[in-house]
């Protein structure tokens, strides 16, 4: 090669390696500087580190904010009374017996009160289920003489503490002892009349609203349609509309489609209808829906989830779709039964999902909506994992569709009192969310093992034989 | 990052004042009130001896009135009955451990207290306190230090409290340990009766336990 030759290559090298560097610091995509894989619950928004991190004053990325996994997951906390929060390891004494267990830091942040004590991101090789980044024998850290204390307990290997059915971190609603004690006979199935989910009541109450403020709702038909006279639509768009729990509560085009123009502040009509414009009259389902898989990255300020960025399965025929409200419930049909499975399988595509069709659930589901068997008897995606649950909404008692589907997917024990209850009782329940295989088949068929052995129960048994060979109480 | 032992000293006695003024509380709950000249006022500020001593009147005040007014007075003195909305059945109010997943029932005492520290932990976490006992139901909170094995030991056989400094993870600490006693039906009957209590003979005016609390010095 002459010495011309070889400067030119120099050159060309350089040249590309600069704009490579150039693309990639200013680029969207800013994959190169992830330190390392994120975990299931953070890979959506791993490209937008301030999502989670701090900006040094240099404006490099800074430590992790506590306010950040504070801001996703405190709510769920303390709805459901964490086991482990983590001001109860606020003592010295406490945090100094997390010592042995530390990578590098941890009892000075559990100290802290910092959730990467345990949860450490971007180490896929130390992270387990759960985005747990600690040793799983960090029970024994406090619980090292749990055999001493209970006699059941003696001889159980650490390694079974978070056994599925026995013992969570954070949420024992449905695994202490004195809930198992009270549901351990309970019947598998419950009696079909009582086997029933509680339906929506939004429309009773926003109508008993309505008529107390000395305005009655009036069913709206395509008479009644407000869109300004220059927009044209499709007949079906209009017959869709009409068909809708919306035009019978009186919900005109103009409520969803007219929005404030963030740069005039002028309200202005929109064909396209973003979740801001549902939230005015669904607030908590759109709280759920951004607290949720599906709309982690539009709370975090980045372009809507789509099926093909998941690492779940999905369909090749669903990628493109965007992750909003319309994603599931149509544009204008709102059709409830169809978000609640028909709009998840049209995306999801693993092996729990597809085998939905063959299960008991599914067939309790059509008939439901074939009209064979009550409103409410049926099981759909939904009802298991975007449950319809009571709750103290502005002091109504409303039922509505809970769009977080974390609060009812992993551990899969959180489901147990919220949805499996409904229907089942506890040790069923338990040992079917236990039993990998008959998840992946979803459930097409009972449990036919105990969820460990010994089971939760028969320990209570144990136990409760013996304090009564002593003469003692059951009390607690 | 902890504070300056002045600055926390401040902040201690404006956090019970504060709260005292709040509560409209006065005096001790449960335990032994400390003499007042056992740790004065100093010209540049409260020792920490004092500053525990005002912080143990309002946690046992507290704990005084949570244990006599609500759960005593509910359970034991009107023995209240309350429908189960599930079953239609009359039940007995009582306190639970699960009063939060379970319908009619009041935090037990030891939670409500430890639910109050946790509370505070999270506005400031420059001191610590905590019930401690030798016959703790639960396991956790027995005694873990070989200081707090010795205290609670001096503290059952004389009833009074006791004061030390402790050094845990390179940190030095002055720590108080204030007798916790049966003052109310609600007290002994239940650490009796249940099932994981290692002691069942407790009554009224036994010291149970202790409240710890550790001022960073």
């Amino acid at each position: 090669m002459s010495f011309w030759a070889g400067w030119a290559a120099w050159a060309v090298v350089v040249a590309g390696l600069t704009g490579y560097l150039y693309l990639a610091l200013t680029g969207e995509d800013q994959t190169l500087f992830l330190p390392g894989e994120t975990t299931a619950g953070h890979y959506q928004i791993e490209l937008l580190c301030t999502a989670c991190h701090g900006t040094n004053e240099d404006g490099t990325v800074g430590e992790v904010m506590q306010s950040a996994c504070i801001d996703c997951h405190q709510e769920e906390l303390d709805r459901i009374g964490d086991s482990h929060p983590i001001a109860k390891f606020a003592k010295s004494t406490d945090a100094l017996m997390l010592a042995p267990f530390d990578q590098d830091f941890s009892s000075a942040m559990v100290k802290s009160a910092f959730c990467i004590a345990c949860h450490v991101e971007h180490d896929p090789e130390v992270t387990r289920p759960m985005g747990v980044s600690e040793p799983e024998s960090m029970c024994m850290a406090c619980h090292s003489d749990i055999g001493e204390n209970r006699e059941t307990h003696t001889g159980l290997a650490f390694t079974t503490c978070l056994t599925a059915g026995c013992h969570n971190f954070h949420d024992n609603g449905a695994l202490s002892e004195s809930f198992l004690t009270k549901h351990m006979h309970d019947r598998n199935h419950k009696p079909e009349a009582e086997a029933v989910r509680p339906l929506r009541n939004y429309g009773e109450i926003y109508r008993a609203e309505q008529a107390d403020y000395g305005t009655p709702v009036v069913a709206l038909t395509r008479a009644d349609m407000d869109a300004p006279r220059n927009r044209t639509f499709d007949d079906s768009v209009i017959a869709e509309w009409e068909s809708t729990a919306h035009a019978r509560a009186g919900v005109n085009c103009t409520d969803c489609h007219n929005q404030e123009d963030e740069e005039t502040g002028r309200i202005v009509w929109r064909d396209q209808v973003n979740y801001q414009s549902c939230q005015d009259c669904h607030k908590d389902e759109a709280h759920g829906f951004l607290k949720s898989r599906h709309g982690m990255r539009i709370d975090a300020g980045l372009d809507p989830m789509r099926p093909e960025l998941a690492r779940l399965e999905m369909k090749a025929s669903s990628h493109g779709k965007l992750m909003n409200c319309n994603a599931c419930h149509g544009a204008h049909t709102y059709d409830t039964l169809h978000a609640a499975t028909n709009s998840c399988l049209e995306c999801h595509d693993d092996e729990h999902s597809r085998n939905f069709v063959n299960s008991t659930h599914h067939e309790l589901w059509l008939d439901e909506i074939t009209g064979k068997a009550a409103a409410g008897t049926g099981v759909s995606c939904a009802t298991c994992h975007l449950p319809r649950v009571p709750s103290d909404v502005a002091g109504d008692d409303r039922v509505y569709v809970k769009h977080n589907q974390n609060d009812y997917l992993r551990p899969n024990e959180k489901m147990v009192r919220s949805v499996c209850m409904s229907c089942h009782g506890v040790p069923f329940a338990l040992d079917a969310l236990a039993d990998e295989d008959l998840i992946l088949a979803n459930f097409d068929a009972p449990p036919k093992k105990p969820h460990f052995n010994p089971s939760s129960f028969d320990l209570i048994t144990q136990k409760l034989e013996r304090l009564e060979a002593r003469g003692r109480r059951g009390d607690d | 990052m902890r504070l300056t032992s002045k600055r926390f000293q401040a902040l201690g006695v404006a956090a019970v004042l504060g709260t005292a003024t709040t509560l409209g509380l006065g005096g001790c709950g449960g335990g032994e009130s400390p003499s007042a000249d056992a740790a004065g006022a100093t010209g540049s500020g409260l020792e920490p001896q004092a500053v525990a001593d005002m912080l143990h009147a309002v946690m046992a005040a507290d704990r005084k009135v949570y244990v006599a007014n609500v759960v005593n007075r509910l359970t034991k003195v009107q023995d209240v009955q309350i429908r189960d909305p599930e079953t239609g059945e009359m039940k007995k109010l009582k306190g639970s451990e699960e009063w939060d997943q379970t319908f009619g029932t009041l935090p037990l005492p030891a939670q409500q207290f430890r639910y109050g520290s946790e509370e505070a932990f999270k506005k400031n976490n420059n001191f610590e306190y905590g019930l401690i006992s030798s016959w703790s139901i639960n396991k956790k909170h027995m005694p873990k230090s070989d200081f707090e094995k010795e205290k609670i030991k001096a503290m059952e056989e004389t009833g009074k409290p006791q004061y030390g400094t402790e050094e845990v993870g390179g940190e030095t600490f002055f720590v108080a340990m204030y007798p916790d006693r049966a003052t109310a039906k609600a007290c002994w009957d239940c650490h009796n009766k249940h099932k994981d209590s290692p002691k069942t003979d407790f009554k009224q005016d036994d010291v149970m336990g202790g409240i710890v609390i550790r001022i960073p010095v």
